[in-house]
C-alpha cells in the first residue's frame, strides 16, 4: 500500500523512535535498529491501522508482511497524520529537497474561488507568490510561471487551468495530496528550473465511493470502486481500484431560457491502480478538459462579431512500478499530454489562432540499495515535444512558430545515509535537446546536497544543497496580464534554452507538539529566459522572442502546527528578484539592456492558516495573506494619437483603429510598486452525517473586508486635473457549495 | 501601421473583459501631478511617384498638458532632413491640416512642417532629421527610405481596372528588399449605396469606407482584396463588422476602390504597431531621441483604382479575378 505510515516503537510506549512511509509498492524500510522486539504502527487513511510485533536480530534481514483492512472513510474531522509523513520521510531520508505537501483536507479547507483549488491552495505555502487574484498561476522563488513543471500522476501538463487562469482544472475530490518541491531538486528531476508540483490521484480504497458536489461554478461527481475478485483473478491481480469523475459548469444550462451565456468548461478525469500478485503495481491515469467561449451563439443584436474559442487538455499517462530484491525498484512510465487552444471567427475565415503544445514522455527509473547505508538511483527518459502556434488575420501572420524535438535525459545519484546523523546526496544530470530547428545542446547537470541532523532525537537538521538546472521550453505569455493563456515554445533557433544555479541552505526541525519549522535562504540564476520581442524585425524570423537572464534572492521561514486541535501554519516569504533584457522599447538598434523588477518580485509575502474546530461540528479555515506591493509600470504623460493614413490623402488621423486617441509615455520598467496586498479569507464546513452517508455543506468568502487591493492603475493625463484611478481585484465574495459522500 | 495591435488587442481586451466582470470595483480617483512637457514629432518621409521627390511632413505636438510648449516652437523651430551625401533640406511651416486630417487650433494643438527633400533621397537610401527648439530643445532620427517596388496586379501601378461584382482579386506587388511591412489602405466609395438594400442599419456606414489590409515582412507581397482588408475594423462597431462581412464575397456593383499600398520602414513598423501592454494607454516605440521623443518612419507608395463593371479598353479587366470560396 502506497504512503502508509510506518511507526517502530518500543513496546510500552507511545512515542515512536522511527517513521517512515511505505514506497509506491508498499515497501518500507527501517535500518539501524539494536536487537530486540519492536511494534510495527502502519496506517492509512481509510484502513484499519494495525500494530504487528516484530523481533529484530543482528545482521538478519527481517521481512514483515502487513495487510490493512479497508474501514468506512470518515471524509472530515479524521486527524490525517499519515498525509504528512511523506514530509516526514523527506526529512529524514533526503538532504537538500524543499517539501511542502498539501493533503486533500488542508485544501478544501483553504477557501477557495467558488471550490476547493489545488493551485490557489499552494500560493499559501514559503517562497510562493501570486500576483493577482484573477490567476491561479504561481511563481516559486524568483522563477517565472512556466518555470514550475505541473504532475499530474507523473504526467506533465500545460496551462493547467480554467477560464484562461481563474481557477485550475484540478477537481480536489480526485486528489489525494499535492507536494510542491520548492528547490534542492536532486539529479532525478529534470525539465524545469523552478519548482515540481505533484499532483497525485487518489485512486480510493477499492470500495464503492460516490462524492459529489455543486459549488456556484460548476457541479461534479465522483465515482471509485475496485474491479471483482473474478476479475482480478482472471489478469492475475491482487487488487484493482479506479475512479472516475466529471465537472461541468452549468451557467449556460440553467440561463439558457432567459439567454445564451456563451461560456462552459468540462472536465473528465480517471485513475486505475492496479496490484500484481507479485507486489508490482500498474496506474493509468487520464484527464480531459475544456473550455468554450462560444459568442456565435448569442444573439447578432448583442454581439456581432461570431467569435468561437476553446482550449483544453488531455492528458494520459501509465505506470509499472516493481519491486526488486534489494529492497529497491524498477519503474517504467510513459505519458501523453497535450495543450490546445484555437479562436475562430466563423465570418472570417482567414483568421488563424491557434496554439498546441504536444509531449510524449517516456522514462525508466532504478531504485537499488546495494549496501547499507547506500541508495543508488539511476534513470533514463527520452522526451518528444511538438509545438505549433500561428496568429493570422486578414492574410498577415502576426506570430506564430512551430518546432518539435526529442529531450534525453539521463541522471545517476546517489544517497548516502549514516544512522540518521548525516544525509549525503550527490548526482548529475544530462539532458540532450535536439530540437528540429536549432542546434544540439547538452546540459550537464551535478547537484549535491548534505544534511546534518541535530540534537536530541535527530528532529533537527541543517541542510546545504547545490545544483544546476536546465529547462527547454518556455511559456511567451504576457506575466504582466493578470489573466491568460500560456503559449509554449520549445528551444531552438528562436529562443535558447534555460540554466539555472540555484544555491540553498536551511535549519528544519520537528519541535515538541506537532510543531515543524524550517527557514531557508537561497540564491538562484536564471540564464536563457525569453521575453517577447515585440520591436521584432519581420524578416528575421529568429528575434521575436529576446534572450534575457535574472537571478533571485531570498528567504523562507515556515512554522506549522499541526495534530488535533487548532492547526496551521505560518509562511514567510523575503524576496528579491531582477530580469535584464534588451530594452526593445527604447526602439534602439541594437537595443540596450534594461534591469528590472519582474511582476513577481514581491519583497515580503506572508501567509497565516488557521483550520480549527469551531463547535456544532463546524470546521473553520482562516487563511490571510499579506504583501508588499508588485511593481508595475507608470504612464507618466499622454499625447494624442496619431494614424498615418495611405489613401485619403496620406495625412494622420486622430485616433487608430481601436478608437483610441490617447497614447501614453512610459516611466521607468516597473519603477514603481503598487500598494501593499492583504486579503483575509474564510471557510466554514460543516459535515453532516446521515445513514445514506455525509453531507458538507459549506460556505466560502474570499476578502472578507472588502480590502480593495490594486489590479491596475489607470493615469489619466486628458484631464484637469489629471488623475489616477483603477480597479481592484477580488471584493468580498461570498460563495456557497455543498459536497456529499457515501 | 496596425500590425501589432489587431489580435494582441482584442485578446487584451477580451481578457480585460472577462477579468472586470467578476471583480467591478473601481478605485477611488485620486488626483496626481501633471505630466511633464515632452516634446513629440510625428515625422513621414514619402516617396510616391509621380511625384520626383520624396516628401516630409512633420507634425510637432507634446503631451497634452504641453500647450505653453508648443507656443514656443515657431517660428524658431528648425526642422531639416538631411539626405545621403549631406544635401539639407528645411522644413517650413504649413497649415496643420496638412499634416492631420480635419485639424483645427482647438482640436489638434500642434505644428505642421513640410518639404520636399533633396534630390538624393531616394528608395535605399538614408535620411537623417534634425529638430531645434529656440529653447535649445532637440530631436534626431534616422530612417533608411525602402526600396523602390511596383504592383504587378491586378493592374499596374497608376492604373484602373475592373472586376465583376461578387469576386476576389489578388493586390501583388515587386519585393522591397528589407521592407518591414506594406500595410495597404483601400478606399471603398459607393459602398453605402451598394449595401443599403441589404440592411437599412448601412446608412450609418462611412462613404469612402477606408479599410485596412497588411502583408507582414518583405517577403509577404500579396493580399486578396477586398475580402483580407478591414482585419482590424472586424472588432469595431456593428455596421462596420457587417460591412466586412459583405466584403468577404467581393465588391458589390456600384463600389470603386482606391488601393495605396506601401513599403514602410522598421521606425514606420515600430511606432504603428506599439510596444508593452500597459493599462494606461497605448505604447509606441520610437525613433527620434533628445529632448523628447517620436517616429521618423518612411515610406514607398504606390496606387491602383478598381471599380466594378464590365470591362473598356480604356479601363480593362482586373488579373486574378476568382470567385470566393464557398
Amino acid at each position: 500500500m502506497f504512503a502508509a505510515s510506518v511507526q517502530v516503537r518500543v513496546p510500552g510506549r507511545d512515542v515512536p523512535i522511527r517513521t517512515t512511509e511505505t514506497d509506491r509498492l508498499g515497501y518500507f524500510l527501517v535500518e539501524d535498529l539494536s536487537d530486540g522486539t519492536y511494534v510495527l504502527g502502519v496506517g492509512r487513511l481509510g484502513f484499519v491501522s494495525m500494530d504487528v510485533e516484530v523481533t529484530i536480530r543482528s545482521a538478519a534481514r527481517t521481512d514483515v508482511v502487513v495487510r490493512l483492512e479497508a474501514a468506512p472513510i470518515e471524509l472530515e474531522g479524521v486527524s490525517v497524520e499519515a498525509a504528512r509523513s511523506r514530509e516526514r520521510v523527506r526529512f529524514e531520508e533526503e538532504a537538500g529537497i524543499t517539501s511542502s505537501e498539501l493533503a486533500g483536507r488542508d485544501i478544501k479547507l483553504i477557501p477557495g474561488f467558488a471550490e476547493s483549488d489545488p493551485l490557489r491552495a499552494v500560493e499559501v505555502l514559503p517562497g510562493v507568490i501570486s500576483t493577482s487574484d484573477f490567476s491561479a498561476a504561481f511563481n516559486v522563488r524568483g522563477g517565472s510561471a512556466d518555470q514550475n513543471l505541473i504532475l499530474l500522476d507523473g504526467v506533465p501538463i500545460f496551462n493547467p487551468f480554467h477560464l484562461a487562469g481563474f481557477f485550475s482544472v484540478f477537481n480536489a475530490d480526485m486528489l489525494s495530496r499535492v507536494e510542491l518541491l520548492a528547490g534542492g531538486f536532486p539529479a532525478e528531476f529534470g525539465g524545469r528550473v523552478s519548482s515540481v508540483l505533484d499532483i497525485e490521484s487518489d485512486a480510493g480504497t477499492g470500495d464503492w465511493r460516490f462524492n459529489g458536489g455543486v459549488s456556484l461554478l460548476a457541479a461534479r461527481l465522483a465515482v471509485g470502486g475496485g474491479a471483482p475478485r473474478a476479475f482480478n483473478e482472471k489478469l492475475g491481480l491482487s487488487t484493482t481500484r479506479w475512479r472516475i469523475s466529471g465537472r461541468r459548469s452549468y451557467f449556460d444550462k440553467i440561463l439558457k431560457p432567459a439567454f445564451n451565456f456563451p461560456y462552459h468548461l468540462s472536465d473528465l478525469q480517471g485513475v486505475v491502480e492496479a496490484w500484481m500478485q507479485g507486489g508490482s503495481k500498474l496506474t493509468v491515469s487520464g484527464y480531459a478538459g475544456a473550455d468554450v467561449v462560444a459568442f456565435t451563439e448569442l444573439d447578432e443584436d448583442d454581439f456581432p462579431l461570431k467569435v468561437d474559442w476553446d482550449w483544453g487538455n488531455r492528458v494520459i499517462g501509465a505506470n509499472w512500478t516493481g519491486p526488486r530484491p534489494d529492497g529497491g525498484s524498477l519503474e517504467v512510465r510513459t505519458g501523453f499530454s497535450r495543450f490546445n487552444t484555437g479562436l475562430r471567427f466563423p465570418d472570417f475565415d482567414d483568421v488563424v489562432f491557434q496554439s498546441r503544445i504536444d509531449l510524449f514522455s517516456n522514462g525508466i527509473d532504478l531504485e537499488s540499495r546495494p549496501a547499507r547505508h547506500w541508495t543508488v538511483k539511476t534513470g533514463l527518459k527520452a522526451d518528444r515535444l511538438v509545438y505549433r502556434n500561428r496568429f493570422a488575420s486578414g492574410g498577415a501572420d502576426f506570430a506564430g512558430g512551430a518546432n518539435n524535438g526529442w529531450l534525453f535525459g539521463g541522471y545517476a545519484q546517489a544517497t548516502w545515509r549514516d544512522q540518521r546523523k548525516w544525509v549525503v546526496e550527490a548526482g548529475v544530470r544530462a539532458d540532450r535537446w535536439h530540437p528540429a530547428d536549432g542546434g544540439a545542446a547538452l546540459e550537464l547537470a551535478p547537484r549535491v546536497a548534505v544534511k546534518r541532523f541535530l540534537g536530541a532525537g535527530n528532529n533537527t537538521a541543517v541542510k546545504f544543497a547545490v545544483g544546476r538546472y536546465s529547462q527547454f521550453l518556455h511559456s511567451v505569455r504576457d506575466e504582466e496580464l493578470p489573466i491568460g493563456i500560456d503559449i509554449w515554445v520549445l528551444s531552438g533557433r528562436r529562443a535558447p534554452h534555460v540554466v539555472s544555479n540555484q544555491v540553498q541552505a536551511g535549519v528544519e526541525g520537528y519541535l515538541a507538539d506537532g510543531w515543524f519549522a524550517s527557514v531557508e535562504t537561497y540564491a538562484r540564476s536564471f540564464d536563457g529566459v525569453v521575453t517577447n520581442n515585440l520591436a521584432e524585425n519581420p524578416n528575421d524570423d529568429v528575434d521575436d522572442l529576446l534572450p534575457g537572464d535574472g537571478f533571485s534572492v531570498g528567504v523562507d521561514l515556515f512554522v506549522r502546527k499541526s495534530g488535533p486541535g487548532a492547526s496551521g501554519w505560518l509562511a514567510v516569504s523575503l524576496l528579491k528578484a531582477e530580469r535584464t533584457f534588451p530594452d526593445f522599447q527604447s526602439g534602439l538598434d541594437p537595443a540596450p539592456d534594461l534591469t528590472y523588477s519582474p511582476i513577481f518580485d514581491r519583497r515580503v509575502d506572508i501567509d497565516l492558516v488557521v483550520r480549527r474546530p469551531l463547535g456544532w461540528g463546524v470546521e473553520g479555515g482562516f487563511r490571510w495573506n499579506l504583501g508588499t506591493g508588485l511593481p508595475y509600470t507608470r504612464a507618466v504623460g499622454s499625447y494624442a494619437y496619431y494614424q498615418p493614413q495611405l489613401a485619403e490623402g496620406g495625412r494622420l488621423e486622430l485616433g487608430g483603429a481601436v478608437d483610441d486617441e490617447y497614447a501614453i509615455l512610459l516611466g521607468p520598467r516597473n519603477g514603481d510598486r503598487y500598494p501593499t496586498y492583504h486579503r483575509l479569507d474564510i471557510s466554514f464546513r460543516k459535515p453532516m452525517r446521515r445513514s445514506w452517508g455525509t453531507l458538507v455543506p459549506y460556505l466560502d468568502v474570499l476578502n472578507v473586508y472588502n480590502r480593495k487591493n490594486v489590479l491596475f492603475y489607470f493615469f489619466e493625463y486628458i484631464q484637469e486635473p489629471s488623475t489616477r484611478s483603477g480597479v481592484s481585484m477580488f471584493p468580498i465574495l461570498p460563495s456557497i457549495g455543498i459536497e456529499v459522500a457515501f | 501601421m496596425r500590425s501589432g495591435r489587431g489580435l494582441p488587442t482584442f485578446a487584451r481586451a477580451a481578457a480585460l473583459l472577462l477579468l472586470l466582470a467578476p471583480s467591478a470595483c473601481e478605485l477611488t480617483e485620486v488626483t496626481i501631478a501633471d505630466s511633464e512637457d515632452v516634446l513629440l514629432a510625428e515625422a513621414y518621409v514619402v516617396w510616391a511617384p509621380p511625384a520626383p521627390r520624396a516628401a516630409a511632413t512633420v507634425f510637432v505636438h507634446g503631451t497634452l498638458d504641453a500647450e505653453g510648449l508648443l507656443q514656443g516652437l515657431s517660428p524658431d523651430l528648425l526642422i531639416e532632413m538631411i539626405a545621403e551625401g549631406g544635401a539639407r533640406s528645411a522644413l517650413l511651416e504649413v497649415p496643420a491640416e496638412v499634416c492631420v486630417s480635419g485639424a483645427s487650433p482647438e482640436t489638434t494643438p500642434g505644428r505642421c512642417y513640410a518639404g520636399a527633400l533633396a534630390q538624393s533621397a531616394r528608395p535605399g537610401t538614408r535620411v537623417t532629421m534634425e529638430l531645434e527648439t529656440v529653447d535649445g530643445r532637440s530631436l534626431t532620427g534616422a530612417t533608411v527610405i525602402p526600396q523602390d517596388f511596383a504592383i504587378v496586379g491586378p493592374v499596374a501601378d497608376g492604373r484602373t481596372c475592373r472586376v465583376p461584382e461578387n469576386r476576389l482579386l489578388d493586390v501583388m506587388w515587386t519585393t522591397s528588399p528589407g521592407a518591414w511591412a506594406y500595410p495597404s489602405e483601400a478606399s471603398l466609395r459607393g459602398i453605402r449605396r451598394a449595401l443599403l438594400p441589404k440592411d437599412p442599419k448601412f446608412e450609418l456606414l462611412d462613404d469612402p469606407l477606408v479599410v485596412f489590409g497588411l502583408a507582414i515582412s518583405d517577403q509577404d507581397t500579396i493580399v486578396s482584396f477586398p475580402n483580407e482588408y478591414g482585419l482590424f475594423d472586424r472588432f469595431s462597431d456593428d455596421v462596420t463588422t457587417k460591412a466586412l462581412i459583405e466584403l468577404q464575397d467581393g465588391l458589390q456593383s456600384g463600389i470603386s476602390a482606391t488601393v495605396t499600398v506601401a513599403a514602410a520602414d522598421r521606425n514606420y513598423v515600430n511606432w504603428q504597431r506599439g510596444g508593452n501592454f500597459n493599462p494606461s494607454g497605448l505604447v509606441r516605440v520610437p525613433s527620434l531621441r533628445g529632448d523628447g521623443t517620436g517616429v521618423l518612419g518612411s515610406t514607398v507608395q504606390k496606387t491602383v483604382s478598381i471599380e466594378v463593371g464590365i470591362p473598356t479598353p480604356a479601363t480593362p479587366e482586373c488579373e486574378g479575378i476568382r470567385f470566393p470560396p464557398v
